[in-house]
């Protein structure tokens, strides 16, 4: 089971690496460049920076690391061929938290490789007229040109003239998709001159109704979701944190005050504050994480306070107290430390707390806005084609479950794992 | 604890068998009782015509408070065409400036009060009394003014109890349509403080005097019309019940209407009615040109207020000031493939902002721009626009060629467009993107004129009225969206307010579709057919451009599946 | 008597402190809610409409007043009962409220004793056959059930058992013509419309409250005098219903105050999506209609709602256990 698995992952990395080499290969070399040209000194730090670049430099550097990490697998594998190994039998514990934390590294994975992984840009958009609706696994073909505008022949040298070789095909590739064979005179937009190459391609998830691959988008759509799921997390712990810690820290007033304003903000459907403030600020992937931070960081605040509360009078802290530490060393000595596995537990729930909202909000139509593509505002634009076109919806929807069901499972575990109290299952 | 469990369970379980049982009933039922069920988006706004807004409510009023004369629209010569209701006849005085209407003598309210003159008089007082605030108040705008104010009951006049005498301030097309608004129950209105009338409970039950009567409104739920026995205008309906049952989902409404739950949906996509025609043997599909466009807005102009005065300095705008700019992005724009792609049949190219269903104004020698990437670039390199910046991107004193394109949310055919003109622009090195706005904000600001660009939709009204939306004086005209101001349009409009003859305008109208064509003051998309899907055992309708229940007195049921009995327009 | 008396304190405390946090949140809301372009006039912006209509109504309902005005024009309104007028529905907010409020109880009612007894049923079944595969795969239902958004499960539902399937209606409470059904048939037909949308409300409640029954069935099965019994020799079933049962339901009460609050998002969307006519899709309509009053009026009866259920929950649990003091 387990080696039939690492065989589809590596084969598919594999096939991955040989079909997008020149990808990858232009991703390394302008990561590499990059890296050498900024600490050269001959021009000020940043002079080369490109925020375009950051997705291909991030697939490329996941892309090796992955790759070495599999090989080591393998040779490990063969090496320890025909020698038994005793292992233990992990217990129901153990099994469910590494599926869970494999689920999430493989989602993980797919998102930080996602310009690798697409066969094709997301927001392309084929013929519309023949390629619109098709279901899952039709052929298409996929034809690729390169921008005429040929990199300027700098005398900088040889690595500038690569980093800006690389640059040129990552950012100036067009690529056009069909669902007939290239002589199809309806094609759109036809570049200048011949094409890169051109081949044929499988719809694995079937196309939507703007003739773009869904397959593209769901993994380019896994990307945002999950670095709006994390970045929103982040921002509830750190408000949430902040509000709970200083309730637990000290009594009275401040301590009300806080509380009751949480109390409030749970109090207010989360949608409702979620609309009011995104038609007011307008949507982007800022304003949506920052919304989702403030609307989710009153869970983190009350555990928060509750275990800051319940620490401050437990004899450890008392003696510190006792022997004239400072508050300081007490509060990162002690506290901290001890808080850690209440605050990534709630974390973990928040990020699945965030995801969904994201999810909730472009099937609102609300959150991010097109093309980009979300699992949210996939399944919101399906909604639309449920008898149509069941293929637009299901498959974010089956992947947005998995890692809410995984995020939850190892909040879960987390908890009894922080937690000696808590019972076993 | 088991035991219990299994008592329970199989009760659990029999409630799809229960269900099974009543659905076979629901089945069989509404066709062969004469009851004809409609699926209608939201409930309706109000029971009374001083305030009703959505298109839903307009309709069941006009059942139930007739107006003086009916309506039809003549496909042939593209006019409307009036006959009496309840004036049974009327002729024109004063140089055609007066109307007398002779009103049937014989109609009653539903509490047995007759229909007079006097309910005509006050109903019109009531639709122009700001204190009523009626959003039909425009309606009495051409009516004569004495002594330079408006008073109602000296332009509308009671003669006796069955004559009445509109005064216009002069001849124009649209007399009778302005005169054809639904007659409230004076009665029972004119006791009533009038800036209470919106809110009294008088509106949730209507004395009408229509083919239909109110039987029962459940709010969120469903409205039940049933016939007005009494009624003379024109005579009771023949239907037992006309139920409009209130179902938002638009996936609901079609499936109830495959399971004849529902016989009656309007708003029918391209794509489903194409499949409904293909599988649905029962149901008919009914495609009906010419009353809806979408268009792409460009804001022509850039209003620029001055600190500490109410002045303000109005330019053409940095993007889509000119024309020619405006006529490339009309040009990068594949409009033949969006039609094709998403209408089909149900669809066309728009141009010139004239409906074709207006025959005797519409110019057919003109033809939509055409779809030209390779011409549009050149335009737009001649306008100064070059890509100079390098990030593919076409740039003019360092403006860069990008813009936010505001959508209304919740459309699912201008959601799709909106990402397919994105990618087409793209190709002319211009960036668009694009923003779903929620739709009360939408329209209260691209009225306001915040927005760049646009992609949205209008109705036509069937009498030809273009000022609202092209008339230069953008404080009068909130819905001249673009900020378009050209003054030989707006000599057309004044000339054309004042023809007797609605045909006489027909050079005049195909002038101004010239002009618009030149400016291209916005990118028109297509014309969208207006699709109703009818079990063909509803007999006797009419829908079309007029709409579908405009005459639903008429309506009576017949086995389905055999040859229909009904006839589109 | 004592416990009487403490009964009384108790609610009152409990009351008197519910008050200013409602009172809190609907001015909050109050506030954010102005934050969104537009208002009620806005929705007559209609080509055939003049603009002036909007001014007329502005004035006619004191739109055009000072924020700090409404409010207290609304406040002293609400004080008086009426919770302000709804220029959408043409009607004071508390009429249309309590029209609906019925079919939201109805649903949100359904939905939470199908919840607690589904989740009872399982978390009964599991502890009777505890670490068989059958309770190991209980518990990843339970989780997938309560992790699942609920959106997500009723369009799964809807296009599954209505468009697919055809055995469930997709809309509404009654279908056409229920009024001149018979009894059971009428409570047939009702049945069959509230099937889809309880499911979907009860969806993650079953997931959470079976998770928390049978962790604290477990905890309490642990317990000496449960041995002890066991050991006595009286029947399983008698084991779960005299010792088991009751000593485990604590907790799980103390659970369903809390889900109270989640049961009406559920609420929320499940009477969007199958178009349910109650409370929920009231107020998803009014946030877009710009329906203030009304808007203000379903967070005030939702957050009186959530902490009534919170009291009621507090209250039954010291009931249930004298050793919880009323505090």
């Amino acid at each position: 089971m387990k080696r039939t698995l690492r065989i589809l992952v590596v084969s598919i990395v594999a096939l991955v690496s040989m079909v997008h080499y020149r990808l990858i290969l232009a991703s390394l070399v302008s990561l590499a460049a990059w890296c050498v040209l900024e600490t050269g000194h001959r021009a000020p730090f940043g002079t080369y920076w490109n925020p375009a670049l950051v997705e291909y430099w991030v697939a490329g550097t996941v892309w090796i690391v992955t790759a070495l990490w599999l090989l080591r697998s393998v040779i490990v594998s063969v090496r320890n061929r025909g020698k038994e190994i005793v292992r233990e039998v992990p217990s129901a514990i153990t099994r469910a938290r590494v599926s869970s934390t494999g689920i999430f590294g493989l989602v993980v994975f797919v998102a930080a490789a996602s310009p690798f992984l697409t066969l094709i840009d997301p927001n392309i958009q084929g013929n519309l007229v023949t390629t619109r609706l098709l279901p899952p696994l039709s052929t298409g073909y996929v034809r690729e040109f390169l921008d005429p505008g040929s990199p300027d022949p700098d005398t900088a040298g040889p690595i500038h003239r690569a980093f800006t070789e690389a640059n040129h095909y990552l950012l100036h590739r067009t690529v056009l998709l069909s669902r007939n064979p290239p002589a199809d005179p309806a094609a759109v937009g036809q570049p200048a001159g011949a094409a890169l190459r051109e081949f044929r391609t499988i719809f694995l998830f079937g196309t939507d109704d703007n003739a773009r691959d869904v397959f593209s988008r769901v993994v380019a759509g896994t990307r945002v979701s999950l670095g709006i799921g994390i970045s929103a997390a982040l921002g509830a712990l750190l408000l949430g944190g902040a509000v709970g810690f200083s309730a637990g820290l000290s009594r009275g007033v401040l301590d009300g005050v806080l509380m009751r304003l949480t109390d409030l903000f749970l109090a207010i459907p989360s949608l409702f504050l979620v609309i009011g403030i995104l038609a007011f600020v307008g949507q982007s992937i800022t304003t949506v994480v920052v919304v989702l931070s403030l609307s989710g960081w009153m869970g983190i605040a009350r555990v928060v306070r509750a275990e800051v509360v319940s620490l401050r009078e437990r004899e450890f802290i008392l003696a510190a107290r006792l022997l004239r530490v400072s508050t300081w060393k007490i509060i990162t000595r002690h506290l901290l430390p001890n808080l850690r596995p209440v605050i990534v537990t709630a974390t973990v729930l928040q990020f699945a707390n965030a995801v969904l909202g994201e999810a909730s909000l472009g099937f609102l139509g609300l959150g991010i806005q097109p093309p980009t593509a979300t699992w949210g505002n996939i399944m919101g634009e399906a909604t639309g084609y449920l008898a149509s076109a069941w293929w637009i919806g299901v498959f974010p929807g089956i992947l947005l479950a998995v890692v809410l069901v995984a995020a939850h499972s190892m909040g879960g575990n987390l908890a009894v794992e922080g937690n000696p109290d808590a019972p076993e299952k | 604890m088991r035991p219990r469990v299994c008592l329970v369970l199989p009760l659990v379980l029999s409630i799809p068998l229960l269900g099974c049982g009543t659905k076979k009933e629901g089945e069989s039922g509404s066709l062969h009782r004469p009851v004809v069920v409609i699926a209608i988006a939201g409930d309706i706004d109000s029971f009374n015509p001083l305030f009703a807004e959505d298109i839903a409510a307009g309709e069941i009023n006009d059942l139930l408070f007739p107006a003086l004369v009916s309506s039809d629209f003549d496909l042939n010569s593209g006019k409307l065409r009036y006959g009496p209701l309840l004036a049974r006849s009327w002729e024109y005085a004063n140089q055609d400036r007066d109307i007398v209407f002779h009103l049937l003598p014989n109609a009653r309210w539903t509490d047995g009060t007759p229909v007079t003159a006097r309910d005509v008089q006050l109903t019109y007082e009531l639709y122009g009394d700001p204190d009523v605030a009626s959003v039909r108040q425009a309606a009495v705008d051409n009516l004569r003014h004495t002594g330079g104010k408006l008073d109602i009951r000296k332009s509308v006049e009671a003669k006796d109890d069955s004559t009445v005498l509109f005064h216009f301030a002069r001849a124009y097309p649209g007399q009778l349509f302005d005169a054809g608004l639904p007659i409230l129950p004076a009665h029972i209105l004119v006791n009533l403080p009038r800036k209470a009338i919106r809110t009294d409970p008088v509106n949730k039950s209507p004395v009408g005097y229509g083919p239909f009567s109110l039987a029962r409104w459940t709010p969120l739920q469903e409205i039940v019309l049933q016939p007005n026995p009494e009624s003379v205008v024109p005579y009771p309906a023949k239907l037992s019940q006309l139920i409009l049952r209130i179902i938002p989902d638009y996936r609901s409404r079609l499936s109830q209407l495959q399971s004849g739950d529902v016989d009656m949906v309007s708003g029918v996509r391209p794509d489903d009615a194409d499949k409904l025609a293909a599988d649905a043997r029962d149901v008919e599909i009914i495609s009906t040109p010419g009353r809806d466009y979408d268009f792409l807005g460009w804001n022509n102009i850039e209003i620029e207020t001055h600190a500490g005065s109410s002045s303000a300095t109005i330019r053409p705008h940095r993007l889509f000031g000119s024309s020619i700019v405006r006529k490339a992005l009309t040009m990068a724009i594949n409009r033949d493939e969006l039609v094709h792609a998403y209408l089909g049949k149900h669809g066309q190219v728009a141009f010139g902002g004239i409906s074709p269903l207006f025959r005797w104004a519409y110019d057919d020698s003109l033809r939509p721009l055409p779809f030209d990437p390779q011409g549009s670039r050149e335009l737009l390199e001649r306008e100064g626009w070059k890509d100079t910046g390098g990030d593919g991107i076409l740039v003019r004193d360092k403006v860069r060629f990008s813009f936010v394109l505001k959508v209304p949310a919740g459309d699912q055919l201008r959601t799709v467009v909106a990402a397919a003109v994105q990618q087409q622009l793209k190709q002319v090195k211009i960036d668009m993107k694009i923003e779903q706005v929620e739709r009360a904000t939408f329209w209260q600001e691209v009225t306001t004129r915040k927005y760049d660009a646009w992609l949205a939709g209008f109705s036509v009204p069937l009498q030809m009225q273009l000022d609202d939306l092209w008339g230069s004086d953008l404080a009068k005209y909130p819905f001249n969206l673009t900020g378009f101001r050209n003054a030989r349009v707006d000599s057309i409009l004044a000339a054309a307010r004042n023809l007797k003859s609605e045909t006489d305008g027909a050079a005049l109208w195909k002038e101004f579709q010239r002009i618009v064509h030149e400016e291209q003051p916005c990118t028109f998309l297509y014309w969208i057919n207006s699709i109703v899907a009818v079990n063909r055992g509803v007999r006797g309708t009419r829908i079309g451009v007029l709409g579908t229940m405009h005459n639903a007195w008429e309506w009576h049921v017949g086995p389905a599946g055999q040859a229909d009995a009904s006839t589109s327009q | 008597m004592g416990t009487a008396l403490s009964l009384v304190k108790f609610l009152t405390r409990r009351v008197l402190h519910a008050i200013p946090m409602i009172f809190g949140l609907v001015t909050l809301v109050f506030f954010v809610s102005r934050l969104l372009p537009g208002d009620q006039a806005s929705l007559f912006i209609s080509p055939g409409i003049p603009p002036r209509v909007a001014e007329q109504l502005r004035a006619q309902f004191g739109l055009d007043r000072s924020l700090w005005d409404q409010y207290l024009a609304w406040l002293s309104s609400t004080l008086r009962g009426e919770l302000g007028y709804s220029v959408a529905h043409n009607a004071p907010v508390r009429d249309v409220l309590l029209h609906v409020f019925p079919n939201t109880l109805l649903l949100g009612g359904t939905a939470l004793v199908v919840e607690c007894f589904l989740a009872f049923v399982l978390a009964a079944l599991a502890i009777r056959y505890v670490g068989s595969w059958f309770d190991r795969s209980l518990s990843n239902l339970t989780l997938v059930a309560y992790s699942l958004p609920s959106f997500w499960v009723g369009i799964l539902l809807l296009s599954l058992f209505s468009f697919s399937l055809g055995i469930f209606p997709s809309s509404q409470m009654h279908a056409v013509g229920a009024e001149q059904m018979g009894g059971l048939t009428a409570f047939g037909d009702l049945l069959k419309h509230l099937a889809l949308p309880a499911l979907t409300v009860a969806a993650p409640g079953i997931g959470a409250i079976a998770r928390y029954l049978r962790t604290s069935m477990t905890e309490t099965m642990r317990q000496d005098h449960v041995a002890a019994a066991i050991g006595m020799g009286l029947s399983r079933g008698r084991v779960f219903r005299s010792y088991i049962l009751p000593n485990s339901l604590g907790p799980v009460i103390s659970v369903l105050g809390v889900e109270i609050g989640v049961l009406l998002t559920g609420v929320l969307v499940s009477e969007t999506l199958f178009a349910w006519p109650g409370m929920g899709r009231l107020a998803v309509m009014a946030i877009f209609s710009r329906d203030y009053p009304m808007i203000l009026g379903c967070t005030l009866s939702g957050g009186a709602l959530v902490v009534a259920a919170n009291i009621l929950a507090d209250f039954l649990r010291a009931w249930l256990d004298p050793r919880i003091r009323l505090t």
